[in-house]
């Protein structure tokens, strides 16, 4: 898609709207198959799977939270919902807040989509970035609410 | 500079870039499709109730899709590239940051189904790291924050909500040096 600008009248609009439709039937391909990918993850890991995979070690497990979080997409709710499992089964609130931020800001299953639109140097960057504040985040967040409680 | 198409600058046919990304897409689809299959005779049971869930998230994202069409076809009509330059791109300031973390916060539905128009707008003159920002504050949601404070706390919350505001410049000033850095390194 150019960025030459349309002409200011209904013709200019309506093919506006035929780059924007266009763009993102384009984009269909990524969407149903990132949507696909959301269905087996919500299914086939629930929240009694990812209670075997911590280890007990604070470090550790803060690491394999926000990893987990990275690969697992979907509704923040349900992140919460695992996460306030895994804090009652004794899980620690570091690997809890990793897990939470990971979940929201980092998209492993939709990377190709990501690198697709915004270029694979931006996607990269922004989901190693992200995965790694969201160790920094949880560290940070559990020390204040130490401090302060 | 934004004014050269993405495949001018890098010295590809025009179009060639649009096809094979499109490809991609559906290589993506493929794969996912065949993992689909295998599952669904593995797991049949399993499968279908998965199958059932992506088909109610992508009815529900109908609604959405529809309003961010709109979105992208009236920035492209009424947006200027100086104006959307000035309020979110290198010249933008501090005001972008803020532009960047409230749009973030105040908008709705997946991250993915953004990125599209967020595509346009970078060809408009969006930097990339209030792209980052943008992306990095839709983690915020005000209408699951009573949610979030009902299974952690408020403090906790509240906490929580703060840092992540506050780091999310950090995230994006880091990835403007590293994508600048790379691209650097890559005319090297």
């Amino acid at each position: 898609m150019e960025n030459k600008k349309p002409p200011r009248n209904l013709k200019g609009l309506l093919i506006s709207f035929k780059k924007a439709s266009l763009s993102l039937v384009k984009s269909l391909p990524y969407f149903i198959g990132i949507i696909l990918l959301m269905g087996m993850l919500k299914i086939f890991i629930p929240p009694e799977t990812l209670l075997k995979i911590f280890t007990g070690k604070i470090f550790i497990d803060t690491g394999i939270g926000a990893l987990i979080g990275s690969v697992l997409a979907g509704n923040p709710v349900n992140s919460y919902i695992i996460g306030h499992v895994l804090l009652k089964d004794g899980v620690s609130l570091f690997v809890i807040t990793a897990f939470i931020v990971s979940w929201t800001t980092v998209g492993i299953v939709q990377i190709p989509y990501e690198i697709q639109t915004l270029g694979k140097g931006f996607a990269i960057a922004r989901n190693g970035l992200c995965f790694l504040l969201s160790i920094f985040v949880s560290v940070v967040t559990v020390l204040i609410l130490g401090v302060i409680s | 500079m934004n004014d050269i198409p993405q495949e001018k600058k890098a010295n590809v046919k025009p179009g060639q870039k649009k096809k094979s990304s499109q490809t991609s897409g559906y290589y993506f689809l493929g794969a996912v499709t065949l993992l689909t299959i295998v599952l669904l005779v593995v797991f049949p049971g399993k499968t279908e109730k998965a199958l059932s869930y992506s088909l109610n998230l992508f009815l529900r994202l109908i609604p959405l899709i529809a309003a961010i069409i709109t979105f992208t076809a009236l920035i492209n009509f009424f947006v200027d590239q100086k104006k959307l330059s000035s309020l979110l791109g290198k010249e933008s300031g501090l005001k972008g940051w803020l532009i960047a973390i409230v749009s973030g916060i105040i908008t709705h539905g997946p991250v993915y189904v953004w990125f599209s128009m967020l595509e346009e707008m970078k060809k408009h003159g969006m930097r990339d790291g209030l792209i980052a920002v943008f992306l990095y504050n839709r983690a915020i949601k005000i209408p699951l924050i009573p949610i979030m404070m009902y299974y952690f706390g408020t403090l906790y919350t509240i906490i929580l909500l703060v840092v992540m505001v506050v780091t999310s410049p950090i995230l994006g000033l880091l990835l403007e040096l590293f994508v600048k850095e790379k691209a650097v390194s890559t005319k090297g």
